[in-house]
């Protein structure tokens, strides 16, 4: 399932998605938005199972990509930009590349996958206030909404195209990836919200108390590795690139002190 | 005369817009749905809705089929209110305060987005791909007429052509495409629905240019914020444009930055006022409201007709 999808694949989407990103403009003035090749990868493993020409496959992968993009540019807004312009155009670049998204699934006249990315935004952003204001009532949830955060809009393009094989694989692959990054962040003095939330969750539990918060947070990446690891085993055959990218995620994680 | 009563034909399908907006800011996090909510209470003049309704009055009219419409239009302009006020850092909002100031920037954004997704959801329920293809392009060219607003900013060498196309993107668009859809919702065919385009389009571009007129016209409390603003923020519109044809008006005009000082804006004001520049304005305005009547000469008579005639007037008088 989805076997054949290959680094060839990928880099000639990743080319689409750049190209469609570029504005003569824009580019100038704000950084070049990062695109994820491991998403690329997944979504075009959904698409790869269904009888559409290479083409309009290559195009709903990169629709999806353009709204993961206009999300992730947007979080940008939140955090400190180097001068007033730039944070006004990345408002307005996050803007453009969700009316690239629609303009491009328009074209092909695909109402339905129109209204299950705009559901997939309308839960993420509705995650995201719940978590960047302290709405959920334990760690757990808490966890929960980060993960999905991460996750819904892969989740619910698979199921659009009736690919739930990898679910759980796909789901873990991205929640990792996300905790290491807070993590990260966290080791570089930047604001990480998982830190904020292991803060004032685990405070408030009380069950915690005594444990450094780096340290819980360690066994929460643990404990999303050790899923990720039995996902991969339980999924059966991989496709070689996805299954090369996740024993170099997973090896290539270590606490640094 | 407020512009609600010029439509009160139609306050029994208005009402039903206003509720199922209450309806599409509902939401499983409280404080999201709050802050949908606070902006949706603000009001507005929902002309976009009215623009819809009034369109598709022009086909079969189903106000199930066509509130859908309705609603993305108004959920879009809601949507693009929220990212504004970002940008702008604006305080306020209809006397209100905005949703990034009440709560902070994380929180706009995110309220922002999820009011867009909301407008694509209704906009599903219409299957007409044309619909879809003609509000996608409409999007895509207000964000690139809102960035190039930016990359405009205190270039003072600018046309007054260059004026005109980012007013299209920044207002008469998304007037155009309500008219447009509307009619397309009402399944007209394609000869009426390119002429409401184009009597929306008129129409928003004499609205703009009205606005723009009143930012040197108006006084602060009727604004909202001190006159001339606009240009002090750099945004060069048409009353500065005409009034640059006069070489010493331009000397002064090209030195106005975002430093200037009230009492200076005051002078820069007043020269221009007193240039011609405003009767200019006016007089482009009217063109293009005339324009818009013009092609309502043109359409079937039916009881949309005098409505979108007197929002034309109405927009054409319009002091604040």
């Amino acid at each position: 399932m989805g076997l054949c999808v290959n680094e060839q694949k990928i880099d000639l989407i990743k080319a689409i998605v750049e190209r469609k990103l570029h504005h003569h403009f824009l580019s100038k003035q704000i950084e070049f938005p990062v695109i994820d090749e491991d998403r690329i990868l997944m979504l075009a493993m959904a698409v790869n199972e269904t009888e559409l020409p290479d083409t309009q496959a290559d195009q709903y992968v990169t629709s999806a990509m353009l709204v993961q993009v206009a999300l992730d540019t947007h979080e940008k807004v939140t955090n400190p930009l180097s001068s007033m312009k730039e944070r006004q155009l990345t408002v307005l670049a996050g803007d453009y590349f969700s009316g690239l998204y629609y303009r491009l699934l328009a074209d092909h006249e695909n109402l339905d996958l129109i209204r299950t990315l705009a559901k997939a935004v309308k839960f993420i952003n509705e995650y995201k206030v719940s978590l960047y204001q302290f709405e959920l009532d334990d760690i757990d949830t808490f966890m929960l909404y980060l993960k999905r955060v991460e996750t819904t809009i892969i989740e619910q393009f698979c199921n659009h195209f009736n690919f739930v094989h990898y679910h759980s694989l796909f789901t873990e692959l991205l929640f990792f990836k996300r905790l290491v990054s807070e993590w990260e962040k966290y080791k570089n003095g930047h604001f990480s919200i998982l830190f904020e939330g292991l803060k004032r969750y685990t405070a408030q539990d009380r069950m915690e108390n005594g444990q450094n918060l780096e340290s819980i947070c360690q066994m929460y990446i643990e404990k999303s590795k050790t899923v990720l690891l039995e996902a991969m085993r339980g999924v059966g055959t991989l496709p070689s690139i996805l299954q090369t990218r996740i024993v170099d995620l997973v090896n290539g994680h270590h606490f640094a002190t | 005369m407020k512009l609600k009563r010029l439509y009160s034909t139609f306050k029994y399908d208005l009402d039903l817009i206003e509720k199922e907006l209450e309806n599409a800011v509902c939401s499983n996090s409280t404080l999201l749905q709050n802050a949908s909510l606070q902006l949706l209470k603000a009001g507005g003049k929902r002309i976009r809705p009215v623009f819809v309704l009034l369109s598709a009055q022009f086909g079969e009219y189903k106000i199930d089929t066509i509130k859908n419409v309705a609603l993305a239009l108004e959920l879009i302009h809601m949507a693009s209110l929220v990212h504004d006020d970002v940008i702008d850092e604006a305080d306020t909002r209809r006397g209100r305060p905005t949703i990034n100031y009440t709560w902070d920037d994380r929180m706009a954004m995110y309220t922002g987005d999820f009011i867009f997704a909301r407008s694509l959801e209704y906009m599903t329920n219409i299957s007409n791909p044309i619909a879809h293809k003609k509000l996608a392009k409409a999007i895509v060219e207000v964000c690139i007429g809102e960035m190039v607003q930016i990359q405009d900013k205190f270039r003072f060498d600018q046309t007054i052509r260059d004026y005109l196309r980012r007013i299209k993107r920044k207002t008469a668009l998304l007037i155009a495409v309500s008219c447009e859809l509307g009619a397309i919702a009402g399944k007209t065919d394609e000869r009426i629905y390119r002429r409401l385009y184009k009597f929306g389009y008129y129409i928003g571009m004499s609205f703009q240019i009205t606005d723009d007129i009143l930012d040197f016209t108006a006084t602060e409390k009727e604004l909202g914020k001190p006159a001339g603003e606009d240009l002090r923020q750099g945004n060069i519109t048409l009353p500065a444009l005409y009034a640059m044809q006069i070489p010493e008006l331009k000397a002064e005009i090209i030195k106005v930055n975002e430093d200037t000082n009230k009492e200076e804006m005051q002078k820069i004001i007043h020269l221009i006022k007193h240039s011609g520049a405003i009767e200019k304005s006016h007089l482009l305005s009217r063109r293009y409201l005339d324009k818009a009547l013009h092609i309502l000469q043109e359409l079937p008579a039916n009881r949309a007709k005098r409505p979108l005639q007197e929002i034309a007037n109405y927009i054409g008088k319009r002091r604040h």
